[in-house]
């Protein structure tokens, strides 16, 4: 069963959020007998247009043509009933799980509703048997399991499966392998090409460049939220992609002195041997120097949190071995990897960091209360409120005082309030390794160049080990020394700061070393 | 309105609206503007207060106890029992108690640890426990001095109990120190307790930033589960000193009063919530929430208003509470 030609042409489409462009004047003509990818490095805008296509976003400016006529995609139901179907990443949430797959497939078409009053089971698993007979498809389990028990590759089949039986003509797929595994990722591709035969478009938003190559007819390469140009897979290789998704060689930031640390030595302060947690990351192994900024970088999906998190305590490992000055650490949770002095400042400071009710003398001195307290436990308000004001002014923290609540300070201010509690127990109680996870994600440019030198500071002068995880390229080559590069769970490269260019790093996030494709010269 | 306006009135909405009330009833009912009532006033939501005090330091670490009254029935039971039947000396009954509601708190809290149920549902679990354990202690009875009940042979005969509910024991739920009643001294102190513990020691602040935010508790180093099992077992104690001052101002237990206090505890506490803009649950507050139902309940009494319609009044004053509350949080 081929489907009719369909072909979506987007012209001159603007996406604004809050006033700053997302989305800058994209071209792009799609149809229904190719894949095409998308393809760009984080906040590229690739997400943002698959989201206006799907009608999440009422309000754009430009035009969206199905087969020459003018539509107005303004909520997710109108791009379902133009045949735009959307699979994303968080399949679970588009089904009911304690319903039977056979209602979840039904869900969609809600045929019942017109009908009957009554629906039993029985009727589902018909009406499902039938309408997967049509289509001539067969699910590889039963359609009377609940959706609970599926796992999150059936899920997606699921999803799928119930899109074609909607009608789908034109599908889109959000980073749908962000969450399979090897064997699940090489199924949905046989399915997404059988899908291509049946005649429905696909448009496939990944980084990830040996999936692209593999599966992609065209690409289409995003920078900034505009379109860079269109590459036929066959005759593109991913050096050529890798350099679109750069553009011209971005501000390398090679001008910046860097000062002498104090610390130059081979010192290994802690080491981590091959920590592994099954489907989330590793098997990784790496070390790291005193006085060192270490930078871990990937593109979304990395594993680069859930790296430290497990490293901090936070999550439950499979295997692993620490060692901070050659002593081998038992970390269980956050308070042994605290009293061991390793400190995280986490991704997400509203909702990890901070106390976000509290104020300022609370959220600074929230780790080093003990040593604040008496013998009979009562805090000295004396010397939480002198060491706030302390800290306040040596880490410029613009508020109204120490007793501002946190919730109304500025994003780069709150930041400097979750590193400055651990620089106050530092000063307390010695301090070893400080890691810090997306340190300047929401904060204006002023804030994170004072980050930078607080950073660099504590490093360089103070001699901690940092971990610097960040997805922006260009920010960890300005700030580390050295540069650790994670795809896929795993660590795939190391690059030492004078070596370091953004291709190169752009290169072994997106996995580019992995792809298998004629046209591919290697790097350099 | 003015933004300076809404200021003032989310810090001081509800003593504000507390002193109109005593201003208006004042004018309006005679007899109410009078010292004795306002001793009667504070004397009835002791108990209330002191029981909502453990209900705030649950609260505090986000963990909401639907259990507190029924740790206090039972605990007030066994108080009076082991007084009654087993002719215990007070001070051992009392600590016997309380530790039994330490106990119970740690309970919660283990349960809500390690098999990670919402505080929530397994105080409600625990709820229905102490109320059947309530019943089952006491065989459906009131407890009281040599009371009298069938015997377990089932031959018609009774059985008196041996001991008395004594004198020193009811003191504190009925005795006076000069104009002041024992109930509310204990009140107060439990108050000051509470208040110097959540906002002054290591402990109380531990247990407010974990209801904060868990998370960032968990990752600034703070032992999170630890400070729940703390917070559980406060909770514990507070009711069941509540449940045993409860007896001691009957004079007897009676087995379904502690009960009939709980939604009061919790609007007490939420009320609390308005109190000098504090915006989370504090002891002062919840104090002030206690008094303010009392008050109402007292003015409209002396009104002549049935004890119908107070309800309706407390329920008034809870939602205007969460509203004020609600400002403060909009205007921090």
């Amino acid at each position: 069963m081929i489907k009719d030609p369909m072909e979506i042409t987007v012209k001159g489409l603007t996406k604004s959020f809050a006033g700053v462009k997302a989305l800058k004047d994209i071209n792009i003509t799609l149809n229904n007998s190719e894949i095409h990818a998308i393809v760009g490095a984080n906040g590229a805008g690739k997400s943002t247009f698959a989201k206006t296509l799907s009608g999440v976003y009422p309000e754009y400016e430009g035009e969206i043509e199905i087969n020459r006529q003018k539509v107005i995609l303004d909520s997710p139901l109108k791009a379902l009933e133009f045949g735009i179907n959307t699979v994303y990443q968080e399949v679970g949430e588009t089904l009911v799980p304690y319903f039977s797959v056979a209602e979840n497939l039904l869900l969609i078409k809600q045929k019942y509703l017109q009908r009957k009053y009554y629906v039993s089971e029985a009727y589902f698993i018909k009406e499902a048997e039938d309408a997967l007979n049509k289509i001539n498809f067969k699910l590889p389990f039963d359609v009377r399991r609940s959706a609970s028990t599926l796992s999150i590759s059936e899920k997606q089949l699921l999803v799928i499966i119930r899109a074609l039986l909607s009608g789908a003509m034109y599908m889109i797929f959000d980073e749908p392998t962000a969450s399979l595994g090897p064997q699940d990722s090489a199924a949905l591709f046989s399915l997404i090409r059988s899908l291509k035969k049946r005649g429905v478009g696909i448009l496939y938003i990944s980084h990830r460049m040996p999936e692209i190559f593999e599966i992609a007819d065209k690409i289409t390469v995003f920078r900034d939220g505009q379109k860079i140009d269109t590459f036929e897979t066959e005759r593109s290789n991913v050096n050529e992609i890798v350099h679109a998704m750069l553009g011209r060689d971005i501000n390398e930031n090679r001008h910046i002195e860097r000062r002498n640390s104090n610390f130059q030595n081979d010192d290994i302060l802690l080491s981590v041997r091959s920590l592994y947690l099954q489907g989330v990351v590793g098997p990784v192994s790496f070390d790291l120097k005193r006085g060192e900024i270490l930078g871990i970088t990937g593109l979304v999906g990395a594993g680069k949190t859930e790296l430290v998190t497990a490293l901090y305590g936070g999550r439950k490992v499979d295997d692993y071995d620490v060692y901070l000055e050659n002593k081998k650490l038992h970390i269980k949770n956050v308070k042994d990897a605290v009293t061991e002095g390793i400190y995280l400042v986490p991704e997400d400071k509203r909702k990890q960091g901070l106390i976000i009710g509290e104020d300022i003398e609370w959220n600074l001195t929230l780790s080093s209360l003990k040593f604040f307290a008496n013998f009979f436990g009562i805090v000295r308000r004396n010397l939480t409120r002198k060491w706030t004001k302390e800290f306040i002014g040596k880490l410029n923290i613009v508020c109204n005082g120490p007793q501002q609540t946190v919730k109304n300070l500025s994003g780069g201010n709150q930041q400097k309030v979750v590193i400055g509690r651990w620089l106050i127990r530092k000063e307390l109680k010695d301090a070893k390794v400080l890691i810090l996870d997306e340190p300047t994600v929401g904060i204006d440019v002023g804030a994170k160049e004072e980050i930078y030198k607080l950073v660099e500071d504590i490093a360089l002068k103070e001699g901690c080990g940092v971990i610097f995880i960040s997805s922006d390229i260009s920010e960890v080559i300005r700030i580390a020394d050295r540069i650790l590069v994670m795809y896929k769970q795993k660590i795939v490269g190391e690059i030492e700061r004078q070596a370091a260019t953004s291709k190169k790093i752009l290169y072994l996030a997106a996995g580019g070393h992995m792809v298998t494709n004629n046209n591919n010269k290697s790097l350099n | 309105m003015n933004s300076k306006v809404t200021n003032i009135l989310s810090i001081y909405g509800t003593l504000i609206a507390f002193f109109l009330l005593v201003i208006l009833f004042g004018a309006i009912v005679p007899g109410f503007a009078s010292l004795s009532n306002f001793t009667d006033i504070l004397r009835a939501v002791s108990i209330i207060s002191i029981i909502s005090m453990g209900f705030t330091v649950g609260l505090s670490a986000n963990a909401f106890n639907l259990a507190i009254t029924g740790i206090a029935g039972f605990t007030g039971a066994l108080t009076a029992g082991l007084m009654v039947w087993n002719q215990f000396n007070p001070f051992i009954a009392i600590l016997i108690a309380i530790g039994c509601g330490i106990l119970f708190g740690f309970f919660i809290a283990l349960f809500v640890i390690y098999f990670k149920v919402d505080d929530l549902l397994v105080s409600l679990g625990v709820m229905f426990i102490t109320q059947g354990l309530t019943l089952t202690y006491t065989g459906g009875l009131n407890i009281y001095s040599r009371m009298i009940k069938p015997s377990m042979q089932g031959q018609g005969g009774f059985i008196t109990a041996p001991g008395v509910i004594s004198d020193s024991f009811l003191f504190l739920g009925q005795g006076m120190v000069g104009p002041i009643p024992m109930p509310v001294i204990i009140m107060l102190i439990m108050m000051f307790l509470t208040h110097f513990f959540l906002s002054n020691t290591l402990w109380g602040r531990h247990i407010y930033s974990v209801g904060g935010n868990s998370e960032a508790s968990y990752l600034a180093g703070i032992p999170v589960n630890r400070y729940k099992i703390l917070s559980h077992s406060i909770c514990g104690a507070l009711s069941a000193i509540g449940g045993i001052l409860l007896v001691s101002r009957l004079g007897s237990a009676q087995i379904a009063e502690a009960q009939n206090m709980l939604l009061d505890c919790v609007a007490a506490s939420y009320i609390g919530f308005s109190v000098l803009g504090k915006g989370k649950p504090n002891a002062f507050g919840t104090f002030v929430g206690a008094a303010l139902m009392g008050l109402m309940v007292n003015g409209l009494t002396m009104m002549g208003l049935s004890y119908t319609v107070q309800d309706i009044f407390k329920g008034i004053i809870l939602l205007v509470a969460l509203t004020i509350s609600r400002f403060s949080d909009v205007s921090k």
